[in-house]
């Protein structure tokens, strides 16, 4: 798992968090809100595994307070019972410029839930939407 | 609302020594949005996607959380300047027009395209340009005009740190942050290409002039009006008496027109900002193009701002006090918006070889320092002068 970004170096901290992503179809799909980093068995540097994004993820790299009240929204507005981060493999990355693009679609994936979650309780409701 | 309120404000303590200011702003606010234009254009990034991207997410949301503090204050103001409008035509309290104002402005968000929206608003706001009818027809003295401008000399009596004040006021008034988060979205929600580069340049150039020949001449106007006759600008009503004075009825009712027109404008903007910012800030999906239910969170966001500044505006707090404060405040922010496009607008990551060329950045870096000078001075000019009583 994971890749190793043979020959160009890049700071992940620069180049990767935070960017944005879209998928395939170059809609907005979210930001790398953090980073999940493996280090392989056979040694060398860590690998990056896969990207989260999403408030869930967020919420551990904001501090404090507002980190906290973050995490807790989220949990309350999230469908399942005790919910993780949305996470993208590595291998779901199509292509990286000064944003990220994967090979997959926002809908095949749990990034949408707030927004789902938002659209249905509220906006919905309302006349014309 | 902040221009409207300010010009009048100085043209009547001041004569024309502010104009200088004016211009001063309105080519900073060109240089910006254009910059911004352009970033947005060629790779789909508004303002606080590269706020984000630049600041990282800790300095960032500081910077998002100031942001939409100031928009919230700027949308106060302006909600009370369309119910402020509609009270000067009916005689019926403006507090009772705010409900219906706020309504107007979310129901045109919620159901009208971008396009029209925006063209009808540009369109109906050049009616403030009688302010410039009204200053020619008063037949200033050119000559004296221009050595006003050029070489101002703020009248005796007025301790500098107020002249000061206002100076800064004026500028924060027309670089306001919303302006530049407001078109660089705009660029992406008309999905301009590397093709309507030139569009941008033009619109920046032609729309912001527009509104400083309306600030510069409003000053003017106010200045052979109201100063003459000792008559302090407390509210619009006295903003009124110039064109109404010199141009009469018809005067009257294009100063209406525009009032109504620009405030009503602004609203749609600001409110819209607010959305933008916090929306490109998360990666949400945002925008007008979208249906409501697509982009629930953008919508909502709007709605609870709109909300927020009718309750404040209900608050019965004098909106022209309103006005002012929220102009200080752009000034203070400014450069949390600026000082990222001024960066990325230098980066052939995004731009390729669209990056800016030497004379503006040589003139960004200048308008950076200057915008900086005036944050810092903001605050303290506000607090030594008691907003510039």
């Amino acid at each position: 798992m994971g890749a190793r970004m043979s020959e160009a170096t890049m700071d992940l901290g620069f180049e990767l968090l935070d960017r944005h992503i879209v998928d395939k179809n170059e809609k907005p799909f979210g930001k790398v809100d953090d980073l999940e980093l493996v280090i392989p068995s056979e040694g060398g540097p860590p690998l990056v595994q896969s990207l989260l994004t999403g408030p869930g993820a967020l919420g551990y790299r904001l501090p404090g307070f507002v980190g906290r009240l973050t995490r807790a929204l989220w949990r309350r507005v999230h469908p399942a019972e005790d919910p993780f981060p949305v996470k993208i493999p590595w291998g779901s990355v199509a292509r990286l410029d000064y944003q990220i693009h994967l090979s997959i679609a926002a809908e095949e994936t749990e990034v949408t839930a707030v927004e789902d979650w938002v659209s249905e309780r509220i906006i919905r409701r309302i006349p014309g939407a | 609302m902040g221009e409207i309120v300010m010009t009048a404000e100085s043209g009547a303590r001041f004569g024309l020594s502010h104009v200088w200011v004016v211009l001063l702003g309105v080519v900073g606010i060109i240089l910006y949005a254009e910059m911004a234009g352009r970033i947005a254009t060629v790779t789909g990034r508004p303002v606080f996607d590269i706020v984000r991207e630049r600041l990282g997410v800790n300095v960032g949301l500081m910077n998002l959380l100031a942001s939409f503090l100031i928009n919230l204050m700027t949308l106060t103001a302006e909600v009370a300047g369309i119910a402020l409008a509609f009270e000067m035509v009916t005689s019926i309290n403006y507090l009772l027009w705010i409900p219906v104002g706020v309504f107007l402005v979310w129901l045109i968000i919620w159901r009208v395209k971008f396009e029209y929206m925006e063209r009808t608003i540009g369109i109906v706001g050049l009616t403030m340009l009688v302010f410039a009818v009204a200053f020619w027809k008063l037949g200033p003295d050119w000559g004296q005009v221009m050595k006003d401008v050029f070489v101002p000399s703020p009248p005796g009596g007025e301790p500098l740190a107020t002249y000061m004040f206002f100076a800064v006021a004026i500028f924060g008034a027309s670089l306001t942050p919303y302006e530049v988060i407001f078109y660089s979205s705009g660029a992406v929600e008309e999905r301009w290409t590397k093709k309507d580069l030139i569009v941008n340049r033009t619109t920046a150039y032609i729309g912001f002039a527009a509104g400083g020949v309306f600030a510069a001449s409003a000053i003017g106007v106010a200045s052979m009006v109201l100063m003459p006759r000792g008559i302090t600008v407390e509210d619009l009503v006295t903003v009124a008496l110039g064109p109404a004075a010199v141009l009469g009825k018809l005067g009257l009712a294009a100063f209406l027109v525009g009032l109504f027109a620009s405030t009503f404008g602004a609203s749609l903007e600001v409110a819209l900002s607010t959305g933008y910012s916090i929306g490109q800030f998360f990666g949400w999906r945002w925008g007008e193009s979208l249906r409501p239910r697509e982009d629930a969170r953008f919508h909502l966001t709007i709605m609870v701002s709109l909300l927020i500044a009718a309750l404040l505006t209900l608050t019965t707090l004098d909106p022209i006090k309103i006005t002012e404060l929220s102009v200080v405040f752009s000034a203070v922010a400014l450069p949390l918006t600026y000082f990222p496009v001024l960066i990325v607008a230098n980066d052939r990551g995004y731009l390729g070889d669209e990056v800016n060329g030497r004379v503006l950045n040589v003139t960004g870096s200048f308008y950076l320092f200057l915008i900086m000078i005036a944050a810092v001075a903001a605050i303290p000019l506000m607090i030594v002068t008691r907003m510039g009583s």
